[in-house]
């Protein structure tokens, strides 16, 4: 099972996120990646983000992101 | 520490990893495993680092030693 | 903001969509984006086909292709419509009303009421509601509501935000009086400190068209399109539908005495596959009873998708029997509404192509 690092990178490989504390502010992520994250999360991990928590400050970096998945019940 | 050891060695791909070994000697050990040894760090023992946190250090050990420290804090 | 009204039905749905298709896979060497992710876009979002009108085609044109094939077919007679509703955000024209040209071009009578009604995805609902007030009049007995956009026409093709999910097209639905004792319920609210979500910023007398509002501009996202293009702040839409919309929907139920279970179908407007999919997973609602598939065959053409969601899932099912449906409609002012009735019955219920 792919990892969020992985997924991330295939998201958007021309960027190192591990450079980065704002995946957002950075431009690393817009609005159209995150749809393209939370399906691919939803689909790697089983699991069904809410509509309502597919927003910027949840995609950050990885930490926050992390934290959305272990709301999601994800065992990280 | 050895659960730590372990967690890396799985990240590199390899057997084990020593606390004396340096990362730079592992093939394995490019942005994405520096990426996802940032994602281990926050989901195992719940430390936010950036990759300009890993500019000082060079072998796993060091990482372990950043980990405590931060543990503290 | 709450409504009912007593004895009157939907009695016809006709949509008109360009016959000119496009695919998602052919214009993605349009966008500054790598395709290997335009791909996975395409896969989530659910793009593939649309359809786009030529280049100087408007919503008269649609418009009266759909009703002259109505007349054609003894569907409708010009001189029973009291009133014809257009809503639309691309008028042929500032001045006249597009309505009055569509009643000159089809020689209606004088003695009924044209109305261009200015909204955008909650259009639908909106203007339901709307010919329903004007049908509590008793010299208001039948109700044409068009509603189409030709606004692929002002997005930019460099915009890979918008673009791929565009598509023109329009419908007609007529509004009578019902011999049942029936009850439609609708709400709606709206919130116009964020209406920079979903605009055009030039061409209005706020900030005319000019060569200056022509030039493609990035503004950071890595997309072009001029001030005189479409703008959408995906995210914040995106938010405000999963926020507003299901308890806007709740309360329309609750105030009605229904629940989840009592609707048969929820038709919405239909943004894209994955925005649908994530509002029923908040509803609690099977995807099977909220159709999200109009936006991979047609585009999001505004405020006729829900319609047309309507004429391509429901066609046969609404013209032998009758359904419970809650439509709901949300986008650009903002506005987001929802109306609940018993559906069906309908001496009508298909597409055509415009050529």
């Amino acid at each position: 099972m792919k990892a969020l690092p992985e997924i991330l990178k295939e998201i958007r490989p021309e960027f190192d996120f591990g450079a980065s504390s704002d995946f957002i502010a950075d431009g690393m992520l817009d609005s159209f990646d995150m749809v393209t994250l939370v399906a691919t999360l939803d689909k790697t991990y089983g699991i069904s983000i809410q509509g309502t928590d597919i927003v910027p400050e949840n995609f950050k970096n990885l930490q926050t992101i992390q934290t959305l998945l272990r709301q999601c019940g994800v065992q990280l | 520490m050895n659960e730590f050891l372990k967690k890396i060695a799985s990240i590199l791909e390899v057997d084990d990893v020593k606390g004396t070994d340096e990362f730079k000697a592992f093939p394995q050990w490019d942005s994405l495993s520096v990426l996802s040894v940032i994602a281990m760090l926050d989901a195992s023992y719940g430390i936010n680092l950036r990759a300009a946190d890993f500019g000082p250090i060079r072998t796993a050990g060091d990482l372990w030693n950043l980990v405590q420290s931060r543990k503290g804090s | 903001m709450n409504f009912s009204f007593r004895r009157k039905r939907i009695s016809g749905v006709l949509t008109v969509v360009p016959a000119n298709e496009r695919s998602f896979v052919d214009e993605m060497k349009n966008f500054n984006f790598p395709e290997s992710r335009s791909l996975k876009l395409k896969e989530v979002m659910g793009y593939d086909k649309r359809r786009l009108v030529e280049q100087n085609v408007c919503v008269s044109d649609l418009a009266v292709c759909g009703l002259e094939y109505l007349f054609q077919r003894g569907l409708l007679c010009r001189d029973e419509i009291d009133a014809l509703l257009l809503v639309t955000q691309s008028p042929d024209h500032f001045i006249p009303p597009t309505s009055n040209i569509i009643q000159g071009r089809l020689g209606l009578k004088q003695d009924m009421l044209c109305l261009d009604i200015n909204q955008a995805c909650a259009g639908f609902v909106v203007g339901l509601i709307q010919a329903l007030l004007l049908l509590e009049q008793e010299s208001v007995r039948k109700v044409v509501l068009i509603n189409g956009d030709v606004l692929s026409r002002k997005t930019s093709p460099k915009d890979r935000n918008i673009y791929p999910l565009m598509g023109d097209g329009a419908s007609i639905t007529v509004v009578e009086r019902d011999t049942e004792d029936s009850i439609i319920h609708a709400n709606l609210k709206m919130d116009g400190s964020r209406h920079e979500a979903l605009m055009i910023p030039a061409g209005g007398f706020r900030l005319p068209s000019s060569p200056e509002t022509a030039v493609l501009e990035d503004v950071g996202d890595n997309n072009l399109r001029a001030k005189d293009h479409l703008r959408m702040d995906g995210s914040a839409i995106f938010n405000f539908v999963q926020v507003e919309v299901p308890p806007l929907i709740e309360s329309l139920l609750a105030s009605a005495g229904a629940t989840n279970d009592s609707v048969d179908y929820f038709l919405c407007h239909q943004p894209n596959r994955f925005m649908l999919q994530k509002l029923a997973d908040k509803m609690r609602v099977p995807y099977i009873k909220m159709p999200s598939n109009v936006v991979e065959h047609f585009g999001n053409g505004g405020s006729a998708t829900l319609p047309l969601a309507i004429t391509f899932n429901l066609a046969d099912q609404l013209k032998s029997g009758h359904c419970q449906v809650c439509l709901a409609g949300f986008g650009g002012g903002l506005v987001w509404a929802s109306m609940l009735m018993r559906l069906g019955g309908l001496s009508f219920c298909e597409m055509i192509e415009f050529e």
